[in-house]
């Protein structure tokens, strides 16, 4: 890390959460116009019914519940960064974790809406929760929907406080620089923050439990989330490494996720001294690793198909090569395993453009792959009898476009209101002030 | 703090000056002291010699208390009303712990944030009259409390260290604010409590119904939703035609191309040998559980029957043969129906 | 100034076992040797067989577990342990003997490969013997090939370093490693360009290869019987074995060989908090295995789970590896202090170890014992032990070659201020 003062750390860094121009507002007035246009679709689909989906039989889940596994995928990086790579103390963290946690926080976020969103009758969704219904029974505990239940809102509960928690002594920076109605916003959010030596070990203490305890929640939650799959006897379903195959598939997307945000960020904000090309480097090289990951698995589970003499895991994984929705799936074999590769060349991964260009093919990927997962296993099930298909109708689409939207609108309002890079955890990485040493 | 202590603030710009004077105050024995700084420094940790937090701690019991209650809640559940769902058993344990985890976590995490507020006394709505705001940006600050005799000595040791700033910080008595803001945290976690348990008790006895003659559904002379397009049946609508009409009045409209019998080949293969068997001779695989035997679809009175007519066969059944509309769209129907006029041919040629 | 003068006067190689418990691993490998080249081809084949596939399975594993920490260490540029990493390089020296034993194995084939009596139309492309032997064969070549050779390349910069530091003499073996010596400079430079490439290579053949093992020599004994994880799952639980095995040697190494200084609490702590993360990943894994057969209670699939986890005599063993391997380490290994002392470190790495052993046990013979009765008892032990000596053996011989570097630059935690060299510490990385 280049040497800088503290001061210098605050100016720069602070800068982000200037008023902001029209570049600004433009993108926010698009946001909220495609969030408004999911609304309306959704509110559609809402007083007619699931009719106007694409939903039926044989596929009763197709691009929302896809899409609610990629949102929760995606959400998983940002808790390793954030969490998982502090454990292993990886300085390179500091500047970007700050980012990616706040993109984890929204992903769940996002996520959330989706079993709202695709139920038949969202006005019961409350029938979800634990608590004794009519009759004296209560939620199916056994079932993984209802592990999905728990694990979502304990991920989101906890990335929420770990990324609040993170962000306190931030907010006193900004409250002692900020005047107005500023003042007594951040004042408020910074809870009485003073930085004493009490404050730091305790909160050092509890950050290093956070981190400590979200790292076995970050894989239990997409492992849980693979389980609403391979708990089932559908053939492409029912694997048992569907749990560690989701979390290094939502480490994949979630890293590609964070490269995404963070290179129009940094040039947006003119961070790029904080948020190095070696930054971008490091998580390329975290990309190969679960690339890789990906192509294991994906070798391995035809492999046992093959060798388990299974006929419909044998047709199901001809059907998803050749059949109707082969264009999605070889997307995803190439842009999952493949394109990452390309990041062992250096030039490749020191490339800003490249970087942006490949995580967005990645992400594709990796949408297209829960897409194929799901829908395609479907429709192609055991008696022939009951295969159908299914196209996403302009409904699912557009919901699916309005919480897009709705993320990033959460990512425009945190990137003015707070700050992206943690000031202090940067502060932490240079060196301290010394007498003879920089000048503050 | 008690009557007659004063304190000291010193301003640092630089971290070792921080430390040494930190070093000299203990040595010299004052025990009361603290330091504001922009960054946690674990040199200054070590240099003030506090053990680990009792943070920890709360995150012990908090996971201990989530891993309780997720086997409490999921065990006595369902014991207290036990259904057997997935034939799996009814205390299954398995899907139990996965619930017993996650409450470990999530229960240990808000112990863990209580633990380390409840330690560091925030929220506060009123910051220290000893704090400056540049020690949340560059500049360190270490106070020490002592008694009025002491606190020259004190002075001296901070100038000696080269402190930017020394000043006197008059002490207020015990903070009432402390207690009220603690008060309000407090009172809205009751509410909050209060609220759950409320709506624990409200919530099953919302007014919902379990006698099941009051429906959602269309009642007789009520005006029903019209179905939205592409919901139901499943693939486009179509005019039901009774079976004589259809024989004289419908004509394929599909030419006999050999995708078309191919296509066909395929849904008769799926739909229609089970019972009629792969040659249509009506020697299926189930043909000879049936009380009435499927159709020998060779013979002449099948194909004297017009394509109208076994189009419509198919679609809508016939004495003993189920409906196979939903299966097999319009399309397809008459693909089946090429497909089998060219059976017929063969086994006529033959 | 040279190492030796900070340091004091310093035993050069000293040797880590006393010679007496040297002449008892002689004696106790061919007491091994014997007693399986005895039962191999005797009433008792069966048994000898087995437990020799069990044993090659767990030492194999073990010796690789060494060389991926070794590997892992460098890859993602770890300062923490040098010493450790040295320690752990030395179960490599096991290798070439498994890669020998593994051709044993074609001797064993009717007896422990169930479809070499019997084929398997369907699965015959895939388990006959030329085939199984030459793809496992060709794997571990390059496998133990890819290890060797990047222990060549670190072994080379840490013999320099020890005889430029310490001047240390280099018995015969090592000094072939030094030809071509070029100075520690271009040496380390050199080591790490090429171990930039190899070493990552090296970690995903051992995932890939490691990964065929499991799928060949352990799930292919019950042939009707396949889960997707289980070649993960078996290359992790090796790797998680091998950390124990790592853990071990630390603490008993260090007195021996006079490492306190290098190899302390934080080193300990750091191993500690590896062990526990592995034993969380390898336990994942299992539980992942296990909840979908569970859930789907296909009895293809539940067959394999309920022979052992529910039928005598093999359930005792599964529910003792839970407990032992799993469930105890994960509780015991919460606390710090349990993590940061080497006299607690140590049962608990030698309990995982036993568990482990007893987890090969029930992974392979159940597939293969079809009598009654619990094969284990004389002809297990001394064969186990003749593996223990072979392992114990290869590995002093290591350390006798190739002693431990002298780490430059100091290891331990600053008490005052920050140095330059020292990469900014922040409160979190002392606890």
């Amino acid at each position: 890390m280049i040497q800088l003062s503290y001061s210098q750390i605050n100016r720069d860094l602070l800068k982000t959460m200037e008023p902001p121009g029209k570049l600004y507002y433009a993108i926010l007035a698009l946001d909220l116009a495609v969030l408004a246009w999911g609304i309306y679709a959704w509110t559609y689909q809402f007083r007619t019914g699931m009719g106007v989906t694409g939903l039926n039989n044989p596929v009763g889940w197709g691009i929302y519940i896809a899409t609610f596994v990629f949102w929760i995928g995606i959400a998983h990086s940002g808790t390793l960064i954030s969490a998982i790579l502090f454990l292993f103390r990886c300085r390179w963290r500091n500047p970007i974790y700050r980012t990616a946690e706040a993109m984890t926080v929204f992903a769940v976020m996002t996520a959330a809406l989706y079993p709202i969103i695709h139920l038949g009758r969202p006005w019961l969704f409350y029938w979800l929760l634990p608590y004794q219904q009519r009759g004296h029974f209560w939620i199916n505990f056994r079932s993984p929907l209802v592990m999905d239940v728990f694990a979502v809102a304990t991920y989101f509960i906890v990335s929420a406080a770990f990324f609040f928690t993170g962000l306190v002594p931030d907010l006193a920076v900004v409250r002692d620089k900020a005047v107005g109605w500023r003042k007594r916003f951040y004042t408020f959010l910074a809870q009485g923050w003073e930085g004493t030596d009490r404050e730091w070990r305790h909160y050092s203490s509890a950050y290093l439990l956070l981190a400590a305890l979200a790292t076995p929640l970050v894989i239990s939650v997409h492992s849980i989330v693979s389980w609403d799959f391979a708990l089932a006897i559908v053939p492409g379903w029912h694997s048992t490494i569907f749990a560690p195959y989701f979390v290094a598939g939502a480490i994949h997307s979630g890293l590609a996720m964070v490269l995404t945000i963070l290179i129009p960020l940094r040039r947006i904000f003119r961070l790029e001294t904080y948020i190095t090309p070696a930054h971008l480097e490091n998580l390329a090289k975290l990309i190969i690793l679960t690339g890789l990951i990906m192509g294991y698995s994906y070798g391995t589970e035809f492999s046992i198909a093959w060798y388990g003499g299974n006929i419909f895991e044998q047709a199901t994984f001809r059907y998803r090569a050749v059949g109707d929705y082969a264009v999605a799936f070889w997307i995803m074999a190439v842009a999952n395993s493949v394109v990452p590769l390309l990041f062992i060349v250096k030039k490749i991964r020191m490339s800003v453009p490249w970087l942006f260009g490949l995580s967005l093919v990645i992400n594709v990927g990796m949408w297209c792959e829960r897409f194929v997962i799901i829908v395609a296993s479907l429709a192609h099930d055991h008696i022939p009898f009951a295969w159908g298909f299914y196209r996403p109708s302009w409904v699912e689409l557009s919901v699916v476009a309005g919480t897009f939207a709705w993320f990033f609108l959460w990512f425009l309002l945190f990137a003015k209101f707070l700050p992206v890079v943690s000031i202090t955890e940067v502060k932490e990485l240079v060196e301290p002030p010394l007498t003879g040493g920089v000048d503050p | 703090m008690s009557r007659g202590s004063r304190e000291l603030l010193g301003i640092f710009t630089h971290l070792d000056a921080l430390l040494q004077a930190i070093h000299q105050l203990r040595d010299a024995g004052y025990r009361d002291a603290g330091v504001f700084s922009p960054v946690p420094r674990h040199e200054v940790e070590e240099a003030l010699s506090r053990g680990p937090g009792p943070v920890r701690h709360f995150t012990l019991i908090g996971a201990i208390l989530g891993a309780t209650t997720g086997f409490v809640l999921t065990i006595a559940t369902s014991l207290h009303y036990p259904l057997i769902t997935g034939g799996k058993p009814i205390v299954s344990i398995p899907p139990f712990l996965v619930i017993v985890f996650e409450l470990t976590i999530l229960f240990g995490a808000l112990a863990t944030i209580l633990g380390m507020l409840l330690n560091i006394r925030l929220p506060r709505l009123k910051l220290r009259p000893d704090y400056d705001p540049r020690f949340s940006e560059d500049r360190f600050g270490l106070w020490v409390r002592c008694q009025e005799d002491q606190i020259e000595a004190a002075q001296r040791i901070l100038h000696s260290c080269r402190a930017d700033e020394v000043s006197m910080v008059s002490l207020e008595e015990k903070r009432p604010r402390l207690r009220r803001a603690g008060r309000f945290i407090l009172g809205v976690l009751v509410i909050l409590l209060g609220v759950v348990v409320a709506l624990a008790y409200l919530l099953p006895r919302l007014p919902t119904t379990s006698d099941m003659a009051r429906q959602p559904s269309i009642k007789p002379q009520e005006h029903p939703l019209l179905p939205p397009p592409n919901s139901v049946p499943v693939q486009g609508k179509e005019r039901r035609m009774e079976l004589l009409e259809a024989s004289e009045k419908l004509r394929n409209p599909v030419k006999a191309t050999p995708a078309s019998v191919e296509h066909g080949r395929e849904s008769f293969q799926i739909y229609c040998t089970p019972c009629h068997g792969p040659d249509a001779k009506g020697k299926g695989p189930i043909a000879k559980k049936l009380k009435t035997p499927p159709d020998n679809l060779t013979e002449e009175s099948a194909v004297e029957q017009t394509d109208g007519y076994v189009y419509t066969v198919i679609g809508q059944g016939g004495t003993t043969m189920p409906p196979q509309a939903e299966g097999l769209p319009p399309r397809d129907r008459w693909d089946v129906v090429n497909y089998l006029r060219g059976l017929q041919r063969e086994a006529g040629a033959r | 100034m040279s190492y030796q003068e900070r340091r004091g006067e310093l035993p050069v190689t000293p040797r880590l076992l006393p010679r007496g418990l040297l002449r008892l691993l002689w004696v106790l490998l061919g007491a091994g040797v014997l007693t399986f080249l005895l039962e191999a081809t005797g009433p008792n084949r069966l048994r000898a067989w087995q437990i020799f596939l069990v044993n090659f399975l767990f030492w194999s594993g073990m010796a690789q577990g060494g060389l991926v920490f070794a590997a892992v260490y460098d890859v993602v540029r770890a300062r923490w342990g040098g010493a450790v990493k040295h320690l752990a390089q030395g179960l490599g020296a096991f290798l070439p003997v498994s890669f020998v034993l593994f051709f044993l194995l074609l001797a064993g084939r009717q007896v422990l490969f169930p479809w070499v009596n019997q084929p398997i139309p369907e699965k015959q492309a895939w388990l006959n013997t030329p085939f199984l032997f030459a793809r496992d064969g060709i794997g571990l070549s390059i496998l133990y090939g890819l290890g060797l050779a990047s222990l060549y390349y670190s072994l080379r910069v840490d013999l320099g370093r020890s005889v430029t530091h310490r001047g240390d003499s280099l018995p015969r073996i090592s000094a072939l490693f030094s030809r071509g010596w070029r100075g520690l400079e271009e040496e380390q430079r050199r080591s790490r360009r090429v171990l930039a490439i190899l070493l990552p290579i090296f970690l995903f053949t051992y995932a890939t290869v490691f990964s065929l093992i499991g799928f060949d020599l352990v799930m292919a004994l019950d042939p009707s019987w396949y889960s997707t994880l289980f070649g993960a799952y078996f290359f992790v639980s090796s790797f998680y074995l091998g950390l124990a095995a790592i853990a071990i040697i630390a603490v008993l190494a260090r007195r021996r060989l006079g490492l306190e200084e290098q190899i302390g609490r934080r080193q300990f702590h750091d191993l500690g908090k590896l062990i526990f993360g592995f034993c969380l990943v390898a336990g994942d894994f299992f539980w992942s295995q296990f909840v979908v057969i569970w859930y789907g209670n296909l009895p293809e699939e539940t067959a394999y789970l309920i022979l052992r986890g529910y039928e005598m005599p093999w359930a005792p063993l599964t529910w003792t590896v839970l407990l032992v391997s799993f469930i105890i380490p994960f509780l015991l290994l919460l606390s710090r202090r349990v993590k940061e002392s080497p006299r607690t470190l140590l049962p608990i790495a030698l309990l995982i170890l036993i568990g482990m052993w007893i987890e090969r046990y029930i992974l392979v013979v159940p597939s293969l014992w079809h009598r009654t009765g619990l094969p284990l008892g004389w002809i297990e032990l001394l064969i186990t032990g003749g593996f223990l000596a072979a392992v114990a053996l290869s590995y002093s011989a290591f350390l006798s070659a190739f002693p431990v570097p002298p780490v430059s630059g100091v290891s331990h935690r600053s008490a005052g201020l920050p140095r330059s060299d020292e990469p900014g510490r922040s409160s979190y990385t002392e606890r």
